[in-house]
């Protein structure tokens, strides 16, 4: 009977700590005003620059408003928001899945704008495995290719759409493809050596260019751009950090920050 | 549906599982040895550390060993050329690893209950150490040696985390089942998934129904 007292208030006590040290970790947001926040679900490739630039910019203007970002591969957040997770902003690789959301009623149409470009580019690691290995051509004589996954993650359609205007899909498809989830899994298998070459964005390879080579990059007339596009989700309409944010996100100061990690600002006007 | 990612996961389990079995079962006789019993406490830390650190954490580790550009690695692929990483043996080694706690510390706790008095009557009768243990000492710590080996198997077969990180994700060599339904799910595909989860569901309730029934069974035999 003793031993079950104990081990109850053992229970407590521990019970209260634990709730005591996740007050603690959340108490400076308690002391000072209330926050608002706004949740953005964001691209993969889009987590350096928001995180090293974007969210501390934003917060340090906006001092009562907390960003949460939420990165992972686009088609991974669409999913997410039409699972009904709680998020304000979109902001994705790929213009198909907004539309898709906006054939859903999912956000707010007047929002949707066009943002930025990006490239596809084959990369491998620094120095390569494999030096045969010089343009998209000789994409065959790798053992495998690091790809996104068409169906979550842009960076893998945009990759299947280059190597499709190239006319090298097919061979390559015969071969071994490994498909992340989202472009940072890709990159890490390229960073790591275990993938030969891999089809990433030129802004990843631009922005660790220390660990990553570019082989090639994917252009042409016949080559659908990578454009990256932003939304209010409906959930977001009557947030106004939400709004806040999807404003700062179109200023001079961000275009900057983007150009800085590789990206390139979307000059084809409205969409 | 597709039947390679199960087939694929059926043969990853079963390789580790064998591998796993004897492993385990060697590692534990031989911690069941050593007198120290300071040296026992931090050996089996070291045994079980896998069991419960996060399985990407172990894929960290795998990867800091195997990778390509580490030592041993390096060695593998320009003595065999072939890298260990992304291969299928990838998958067996992700499985193997995480799943190795499970069977090692199943067989230790059913070796250290085997009644040392018919250990030490074997001994008196001449028999040595190898007969002793095949003859004694496995036949009667035998229920707890099969349900770790049911447990290792179903937690190889469920192995993920550090799958994904030292063996790709390559369709038709290293995509299993969980990493098979990840994908799925992670595109958008969730009916795409339900087969799998499925499979792996009455799998892994088969195990642990078969383990308890086994238990069960063992112990009224006895």
């Amino acid at each position: 009977m003793g031993k079950m007292v104990k081990l109850i208030g053992t229970s407590i006590i521990l019970l209260t700590l634990s709730l005591g040290l996740g007050s603690c970790a959340t108490g400076e947001k308690e002391t000072q005003d209330k926050k608002e926040t706004v949740t953005i679900g964001a691209a993969a490739s889009l987590n350096d620059v928001f995180v090293e630039k974007i969210i501390p910019a934003f917060e340090e203007k906006y001092e009562n408003t907390e960003v949460v970002a939420n990165f992972g591969g686009s088609g991974t957040i669409k999913m997410q928001i039409e699972q009904g997770s709680e998020q304000d902003l979109f902001f994705s690789a790929s213009v198909d899945y907004v539309e898709e959301l906006e054939d859903e009623g999912l956000i707010d149409s007047d929002s949707f704008v066009y943002l930025l470009e990006n490239r596809i580019v084959l990369a491998s690691a620094k120095p390569p495995q494999n030096e045969t290995i010089k343009s998209f051509t000789d994409l065959s004589r790798a053992k495998v290719v690091a790809m996104g996954n068409p169906e979550s993650a842009p960076v893998g359609k945009y990759g299947q759409q280059a190597l499709e205007a190239m006319g090298l899909w097919e061979e390559v498809a015969s071969g071994e493809i490994s498909y992340g989830n989202d472009v940072s899994q890709v990159v890490s298998w390229i960073k790591e050596g275990s993938a030969e070459v891999g089809l990433i964005y030129q802004s990843d390879a631009v922005r660790d260019s220390e660990h990553l080579q570019i082989i090639d990059v994917a252009q042409g007339e016949n080559m659908k751009p990578c454009i990256y596009s932003l939304a209010l989700i409906d959930e977001g309409k009557d947030n106004e950090a939400a709004h806040q944010l999807f404003a700062f996100l179109q200023t001079p100061e961000v275009k900057k920050m983007f150009e800085e990690y590789g990206f390139q600002w979307y000059e084809g006007g409205a969409r | 549906m597709d039947w390679t990612p199960l087939l694929i996961s059926l043969k990853t389990a079963t390789v580790s599982i064998v591998i796993t079995f004897f492993v385990g079962l060697i590692f534990a006789y031989w911690i069941t040895r050593i007198k120290s019993s300071k040296v026992k406490m931090i050996v089996d830390g070291f045994f079980t550390l896998p069991l419960v650190l996060p399985p990407t954490v172990v894929g960290f580790f795998l990867l800091a060993i195997f990778g390509v550009n580490q030592p041993i690695g390096k060695f593998v692929l320009t003595t065999l050329g072939h890298t260990i990483v992304f291969s299928w043996w990838a998958t067996v080694l992700a499985a193997g690893v995480v799943s190795f706690p499970l069977m090692y510390r199943s067989a230790r706790g059913a070796m250290e209950q085997v009644d040392q008095q018919y250990v030490l009557a074997a001994k008196t009768l001449g028999m040595n150490e190898m007969t002793t243990f095949i003859k004694v000492i496995f036949p009667l710590a035998k229920p707890g040696i099969i349900a770790g080996a049911v447990l290792a198997f179903a937690r190889g077969l469920g192995e993920f985390g550090a799958t994904i990180m030292i063996a790709g994700n390559i369709a038709g060599k290293t995509q299993t089942l969980p990493l098979s339904v990840y994908t799925q799910v992670m595109g958008g595909n969730m009916e795409g998934a339900y087969d799998y989860v499925l499979i792996l569901s009455v799998i892994s309730f088969c195990a642990i129904v078969g383990i308890n029934y086994f238990s069960l069974w063992g112990g009224r035999k006895s």
